[in-house]
């Protein structure tokens, strides 16, 4: 009796140590999935941008908000092939990031290092292959460690006068599939 | 055989209550690998990056999903004010501040829900373009319910058990190398509503 307890307990153990690591991997990836779902409409809305209205108490969709920033998010999907993304330029701090599934930022460009005309970055999975002529119009090429991902832009406009000319050089963003007509 | 699925089914069960239990409480509690305290501030030299711990990706995931690395944005936040006692909206507090050592910088107060706290009075931040600071670079703002006579103010006014996030954009090299002494604002309580407090 008393060894068939002792087993019970080292079981346990293990599979409690199991589900200790398999939940701490899973944690991230769902809550990015549900940050995905809520930012596309379930899936309806990706390679697109959704700009966000102006940080106010009332957003309940990302975690501490800036109430400084303009946040535009595209929930990428590379199904049906790269997506590209182009982004107007600011004048002040501004930056595109990209998140993988996972919630690592594997990618940010901000405006030091983004021409003055803006930029157009291209994002594919493992293996996509581009046209010559698509690589030579991208600024950057980035490879997404998995198939969805978040594209942020974030430009910093503290008042209300910065956020409606924000939200103007915004309205030219655009992100689609390389395919899309 | 009946035997043998129980101890299964028993081993599994209690597992899975232990395993995601205490991964519950670490990610709750904050528990972060590569944590750094700096003066009741902390951060993590891993948010956002692609070598995170599966703790600190978890705890970021709950408290700043979409986060950017340390060479874009260095993010600190805080609970208590510099006497190590948890923020209370109803109390006052004096932040004091230097120079910070980045393109823009900015103070928000997040209520315990980690969003805006519901104040009404569209004052949750101050930020390096609304900061006039003295000739020596100084600068006082206050955190309390309501403005007073503080030139920068931070409402606490709904924020209850409030938490505040320091945004460093663009920060100099020197602070993601010296995360636990680069000169960061203190805080400090100055009263609060209500008698025995």
């Amino acid at each position: 009796m008393k060894k068939h307890w002792i087993g019970w307990i080292l079981s346990t153990l293990l599979a409690s140590a199991a589900f200790h690591i398999g939940f701490m991997f899973m944690y991230p990836q769902l809550l990015m999935t549900a940050a995905m779902n809520r930012l596309s409409d379930n899936g309806q809305r990706e390679n697109v941008w959704t700009h966000a209205p102006r940080m106010t108490e009332t957003a309940r969709v990302i975690v501490r908000p800036s109430p400084d920033l303009a946040y535009s998010s595209c929930v990428y999907n590379l199904s049906d092939g790269p997506v590209q993304i182009s982004v107007q330029p600011w004048g002040d701090y501004m930056s595109l990031s990209l998140f993988a599934a996972n919630t690592d930022n594997y990618y940010t460009l901000n405006d030091r290092r983004m021409p003055s005309a803006g930029a157009v970055v291209i994002v594919r999975g493992a293996g996509q292959a581009l046209t010559d002529e698509q690589s030579a119009a991208a600024f950057e090429v980035v490879e997404s460690p998995s198939q969805r991902g978040i594209a942020l832009i974030r430009r910093l406009a503290p008042s209300q006068a910065q956020f409606n000319k924000a939200h103007a050089a915004r309205e030219s963003d655009v992100c689609e599939a390389l395919g899309a007509e | 055989m009946l035997k043998k699925m129980a101890f299964v089914l028993s081993v599994l069960l209690a597992g899975a209550a232990l395993g995601v239990g205490s991964a519950m409480l670490m990610i709750r509690n904050g528990a972060m690998i590569g944590r750094v305290e700096n003066n009741h501030w902390f951060t993590s030299r891993s948010v956002g990056l692609v070598d995170a711990d599966p703790y600190t990706r978890a705890l970021v995931a709950r408290i700043g999903l979409l986060g950017l690395n340390r060479q874009e944005t260095v993010y600190f936040s805080r609970t208590e004010d510099g006497s190590g006692v948890a923020f209370d909206g109803a109390c006052i507090y004096r932040v004091d501040g230097g120079p910070l050592a980045a393109r823009w910088w900015s103070i928000t107060l997040y209520a315990a829900d980690n969003f805006l706290a519901l104040n009404d009075d569209d004052q949750p931040s101050i930020d390096a373009t609304s900061v006039r600071a003295n000739a020596d670079g100084s600068w006082t703002a206050r955190i309390a319910p309501g403005r007073g006579d503080a030139q920068h103010w931070i409402s606490s006014r709904n924020g209850a058990a409030f938490s505040l996030s320091i945004r460093l954009y663009n920060p100099e090299p020197a602070v993601g190398e010296h995360l636990e002494d680069v000169a960061l604002p203190t805080v400090t309580r100055e009263g609060c509503e209500g008698a025995g407090r």
